[in-house]
This record gives C-alpha cells, sequence and structure tokens, in this order.
C-alpha cells in the first residue's frame, strides 16, 4: 500500500493507494497544516481502506505543510504532485489550474507528462481560496454555497482591486451601494477567473486544461474560468485530493524502483 | 592559532551585525564614518578624504516613520534606509552619500535631506547616458564637487591621504575580491550561500584595508584546503541584493551553491576591471563609465543576460536565480530581456520576488524546489 499525503494550508488530504495503483481510500479534512488535520485525514483514510500504518510500504508528503510531517520516505512539491495526479486520470491533460487555500498555481505540461513551467502567486491571496473565503463572510454565505449565489447573479460588478483586502472593501462599497450579493458573489468569482488567466498567459495554455484544488469545488469559478480562457475546464475526481493522489502515484512508482534495485 | 573557520567567523559575524562591525571599526581606526547608499558611489573619494565608508543597504522590515515619505509599495531597502535614519540609527554619520541611480533614490535624497536632518546629504549624481565623452567629464566635475562636500564635513579625526593612495588600497581590495570569488566555486561546501553572503556583506562595515587583509589570510587558508566536490545545484544569483538569510538557509537546505553572482551589492561592487592608463581621476570615473549589467544603469544594449550566460558557463552553474527585488522597476524591466538571452543559451531560469528581508519562506521554497524538480532533477 502506498500513501500520499497532501498538508495544506486549509486542508490535509490523504489518498492510499493499492498494488496496482488502484483507491484505496482517498481523505479530505478541512484543517490544515498546524492542526489535527493530518491525523484525522489518516485515521480516516486508514479506516476506510480497512488497513493500517504498518501496511505503507512508501509514504510521499506534499503541499504547504509538507517539511512539518516526519514520517514520509519523501517529499515533494506539490507542483510536481498534480501533474502526476492529474496525468494518472487524464494522459490528455497538459495545462493544471490549482486554486489552493493559499496558493493559485498555473502549471503546463509536455506532452509526456513532465511539467515544463508553472507560475504561482506570489504578491497576496488575491486569486486564491483565501480570496473566496473572504468573500463568502463579507457576503454572509457559507463557502459551499458560493457558487450557487453567483450563478443567480445577472449583472456581475466588476471588481478592480487585485488585493484581498482592497477587494473586500470594494465588495462592502457595492453591497453599501444596493447591489444584490449575487451579482456581487458573480463579480468576485469573475475577478478571481480574471486574475489567473493572466498568470496562466504566462506559461501558455493548451488544452486539456484541468483545474484542482478546493477552489474547483466551486462550479461558478470553474465556468466563468472556462469562459475566460474560451476552453474547457475539466474536473477530474476529487480535485482536492489531486496532490495527494500524486504523491500516492510517486510513493509507489519510488517504492517499485527501489524494489527493482533490489 | 588563526584557523579558516575562525576566519569565516569573524567576517560572518561582522556582516551579520552590522552595528557592532561598524562600532568596532569606528574604534579600531577612529576615523569618522560617512554612509553610501546603493548603489555605487566612489568609496574611494570617501576613503581619500579621511572617513571610514559604511554600506547603507537597509536591513530592517517594519517601517512607521518613513511611511510619511515612502509608499508601501516603494523598494523595502530605501523604506528601511529612511526609516533607520529617521529613527536616529545613522546619527554617527557625518554625511550620507546618495547617488541617483534610480528614481526612488532621486527621491530618498531629497526626502533624506528633510526627514534626517542631522546626517548631511551629499547627492552623487552619476551620467545616465555613459557611453558618451562627456559623461567621463561630468564624472570628473562630480568627483572634485565630492570632494569639496567631503571636506565641509571632515573633522580632525579625518586621517586624509592621496585619492592615489586610498584607490591603490580599494585596488587590492578588488583584486583579492575577485580571487575569492573566483576560488569559491571549488569549496562550495565550506563556503555555503550565506556564508559567502555574509563575508562579502562585511566589506560594507569595515576599513577596507583592514578587510582586505583578513580576507587574503581567509583566502591562503582556504586555498590550502583540498578542493572539494559538491553534489548538489549550482545557482548564478543575479539582482540587487540577496540579503534575506532565510532564503539562503533555504538554498543551502535544498543543497543548493551559490557559484558566483551579479548582485550590485556584492561581486559587481569590485568586478568590473579598472583601465590602465589615465589619472586616477579618470580611471575612477571609468570604473563607473565601464560598470555594466546592473539594472538601474542606462545601457543601449542591456549586456546583462549575455553576461549572466557567459558567466554560468564559465562557472558551471545549473541555474540562474533571479532574485527580484519587490517593487524595483529597474529589475522587471530587465528581467524579460534577461529571461530571453538565457532562454536562447539554454541556462534555466528562476525568477523569486521578494523584499529585502523575508520572514517566511514556505512559498519560496515550494518556487524553488518546484524549479530544482522540473529543471534539474
Amino acid at each position: 500500500m502506498y500513501l500520499g499525503l497532501d498538508i495544506g494550508s486549509s486542508s490535509s488530504k490523504v489518498v492510499l493507494l493499492g498494488e496496482g495503483g488502484e483507491i484505496l481510500a482517498a481523505q479530505v479534512v478541512n484543517l490544515g497544516t498546524g492542526t489535527k488535520g493530518v491525523g484525522q485525514a489518516l485515521e480516516a483514510a486508514y479506516a476506510q481502506a480497512g488497513a493500517g500504518p504498518d501496511q505503507v510500504a512508501y509514504a510521499v508528503v506534499t503541499g504547504y505543510g509538507r517539511m512539518t510531517y516526519q514520517g514520509a520516505d519523501k517529499q515533494i512539491t506539490e507542483i510536481s504532485c498534480h501533474a502526476k495526479g492529474v496525468r494518472h486520470l487524464s494522459p490528455e491533460a497538459r495545462t493544471i489550474v490549482d486554486v489552493g487555500g493559499q496558493d493559485t498555481k498555473v502549471i503546463r505540461l509536455n506532452p509526456q507528462g513532465g511539467v515544463e513551467n508553472f507560475v504561482m502567486n506570489d504578491k497576496c491571496a488575491a486569486g486564491t481560496g483565501r480570496f473566496l473565503e473572504v468573500m463568502a463572510r463579507v457576503l454572509d454565505c457559507p463557502i459551499q454555497s458560493l457558487a450557487q449565489l453567483a450563478r443567480a447573479g445577472e449583472a456581475p460588478v466588476s471588481i478592480s482591486n487585485l488585493c484581498t483586502v482592497f477587494a473586500e472593501s470594494e465588495v462592502i462599497s457595492h453591497l453599501a451601494a444596493g447591489v444584490s450579493q449575487a451579482n456581487v458573489a458573480a463579480g468576485a468569482i469573475h475577478s478571481i477567473a480574471t486574475r489567473i488567466v493572466g498568470m496562466a498567459g504566462r506559461v501558455g495554455v493548451e488544452p486539456q486544461v484541468v483545474m484542482t484544488g478546493g477552489g474547483a469545488l466551486n462550479g461558478a469559478l470553474v465556468d466563468a474560468l472556462s469562459r475566460s480562457l474560451e476552453q474547457p475546464v475539466q474536473v477530474l475526481g476529487n480535485p482536492q485530493a489531486m496532490g495527494a493522489l500524486g504523491a500516492a502515484v510517486f510513493a509507489r512508482e519510488f517504492a517499485q524502483k527501489r524494489a527493482a534495485q533490489g | 592559532m588563526t584557523t579558516l573557520q575562525t576566519m569565516i567567523d569573524q567576517l560572518c559575524a561582522a556582516g551579520a551585525n552590522p552595528q557592532a562591525a561598524i562600532q568596532n571599526s569606528l574604534q579600531e581606526t577612529g576615523k569618522p564614518a560617512v554612509g553610501c547608499f546603493p548603489l555605487f558611489v566612489p568609496e574611494e573619494l570617501v576613503y581619500a578624504a579621511g572617513f571610514l565608508p559604511v554600506g547603507l543597504w537597509g536591513g530592517i522590515s517594519t517601517f512607521q516613520k518613513s511611511n510619511q515619505y515612502i509608499q508601501s509599495f516603494a523598494c523595502s531597502i530605501m523604506r528601511a534606509n529612511l526609516e533607520l535614519g529617521m529613527s536616529g540609527t545613522y546619527d554617527f554619520l557625518k554625511a550620507a552619500l546618495i547617488p541617483s541611480q534610480c528614481d526612488t533614490l532621486k527621491c530618498v535624497c531629497e526626502n533624506f535631506k528633510v526627514a534626517v536632518p542631522k546626517v548631511p546629504v551629499i547627492g552623487v549624481t552619476i551620467p545616465q547616458n555613459r557611453t558618451i565623452q562627456a559623461a567621463h567629464g561630468q564624472l570628473l566635475d562630480e568627483f572634485d564637487y565630492l570632494s569639496q562636500a567631503l571636506a565641509k564635513v571632515q573633522t580632525p579625526d579625518c586621517q586624509s591621504m592621496p585619492l592615489e593612495e586610498a584607490f591603490a588600497i580599494y585596488e587590492d581590495y578588488r583584486a583579492v575580491m575577485m580571487d575569492f570569488v573566483d576560488t569559491v566555486p571549488d569549496y562550495l561546501n565550506t563556503i555555503t550561500p550565506k556564508v559567502r553572503h555574509l563575508i562579502l556583506k562585511a566589506a560594507w562595515f569595515m576599513d577596507k584595508k583592514v578587510y582586505t587583509e583578513k580576507m587574503r589570510t581567509l583566502l591562503s587558508l582556504l586555498k590550502a584546503q583540498p578542493k572539494e566536490a559538491f553534489s548538489g545545484k549550482k545557482f548564478l544569483v543575479t539582482g540587487i541584493m540577496l540579503d534575506a538569510l532565510p532564503v539562503l538557509d533555504l538554498l543551502e537546505e535544498l543543497h543548493v551553491a551559490v557559484v558566483d553572482d551579479l548582485l550590485c551589492h556584492e561581486s559587481m561592487q569590485f568586478r568590473t576591471p579598472t583601465r590602465e592608463t589615465g589619472t586616477v581621476e579618470s580611471k575612477l570615473a571609468y570604473r563607473f563609465l565601464d560598470l555594466k549589467g546592473a539594472s538601474p544603469l542606462y545601457e543601449p544594449k542591456k549586456p546583462r543576460g549575455s553576461q549572466l550566460a557567459q558567466l554560468a558557463k564559465a562557472r558551471g552553474a545549473d541555474a540562474v536565480y533571479f532574485c527580484l527585488m519587490k517593487f524595483c522597476d529597474p529589475e522587471a524591466f530587465d528581467y524579460p530581456l534577461v529571461k530571453k538571452d538565457l532562454d536562447a543559451a539554454g541556462v534555466p531560469l528562476l525568477s523569486v520576488e521578494h523584499d529585502q528581508l523575508v520572514e517566511s519562506t514556505q512559498q519560496l521554497r515550494t518556487r524553488i524546489q518546484g524549479f530544482l524538480e522540473i529543471n534539474l532533477s
């Protein structure tokens, strides 16, 4: 059995793979690095697989908190792991947009599935899951319902500020001016999509485009991104667990390599 | 007995503790100090006037008073210098030399006069178009003005000397430093990214003659060691400066060595060869006119990318690390040109943008580690 663990800034994800590469367990706990989330996700995954940690032949850890976990054989960046996970599910994928809690990354793959280039946000939380959380809070809307609210917006407002803090003030101004919550939510989603498109332009976008990370759970954001990129955006399997899946695939490959070397 | 480690520790301690190092230098030399702002000033004139030249390259990340004059989206080195000046840290200086090599420096030169009245400002005007003969003449005039301005702030403690003597001390310093830079690639396990940086940084806080002697000793001890095999990756770093110790620690942790640099704060201070003919004033002028590869300097053909490509090849560097100072427009404008040249030369390029000081390296870790996984594994 092979363990892939993705310790993000706001959630912990675990995938367990069997000897043949089949997914034995996939768990997501919405508690990130420095919390009990890692332990809970591992416990839930082992319970789902009906197995224990002593049966893990190789473990790979990734994500923002990867350096804090001591129980892995190897730690790999989420860039390589998302690429590995996506290619495991779709060999046609060439562009990955990963919207996580802290970072947003656009990863371009070569035809063989290797990472050719990547960009990630390096200035602020704009365009990340944190931005979605802040918008949901200002709109007094559960994060899970933000997509539904945004889809109801028929005339999205323009949110011009890239900075999350300034954008929050801008949203409050719109609400104070009487703009509906739905139109503000649609505007917020559109502003993230616009920012991601800007990042994507730096590495180039080639089909097939796959969206991963917690942001991919927001259907309105996936649609907005698809419109902005003018091409379909796929969401494969459990997008939030894609990094963990990639880590587990890496774990299996490393274990097989180790076994082959004797 | 003086050992290599003793010398490394001594110089690293000076680089890591500027205030203590400066105090020590003031006591040792008995000279008064004059501050030298980034990027390039004629230190030899300061030294000849009998002062201890001290580098002022920021060093703090919390700003309060300077916000009156500089926005939060400006160069963190300039914000830090103004903050340190306004908080009295620079009160011991007899003057501060502020060159006009970028727009922020031009504004700070004026701001500093008002915000830090205790430290007289001596503006240094470096000609923008350095390729025409008039630039040489202008610099000679500028040196006259600077010498006169420095004379006005001289105290009885100043140990003035002929410019020729000061220039010779700096030539010796530059030769020893180039020897050090050339030697480092053979000792990448001992001279880690942080050690290299702190040793070079220490030069800003010590009398150049004293520093050069220490470097000479360090070099002879280093060269006496067997050359080291290094199994990690080698970066050539470029930018204004790479002073963030957590980033340097991170490089070391990821088994990356800094094999050379084109940083304004480090080797670009001594890398330009001095012309062999002419008066000492003329040679000093040409040291500015011949400078290449610094983003704020006007260069019609922008040779930085090809310079980096050649240096990367000569040093066996695996990649170039472009340390993009946040909110530094000249650096941002240079980047696409550098990228184009390095892409053409097949040299992988990693651009990382951050302030002078960095508290958290988690995102940087992903950037750098991701780059290593993709390009160099």
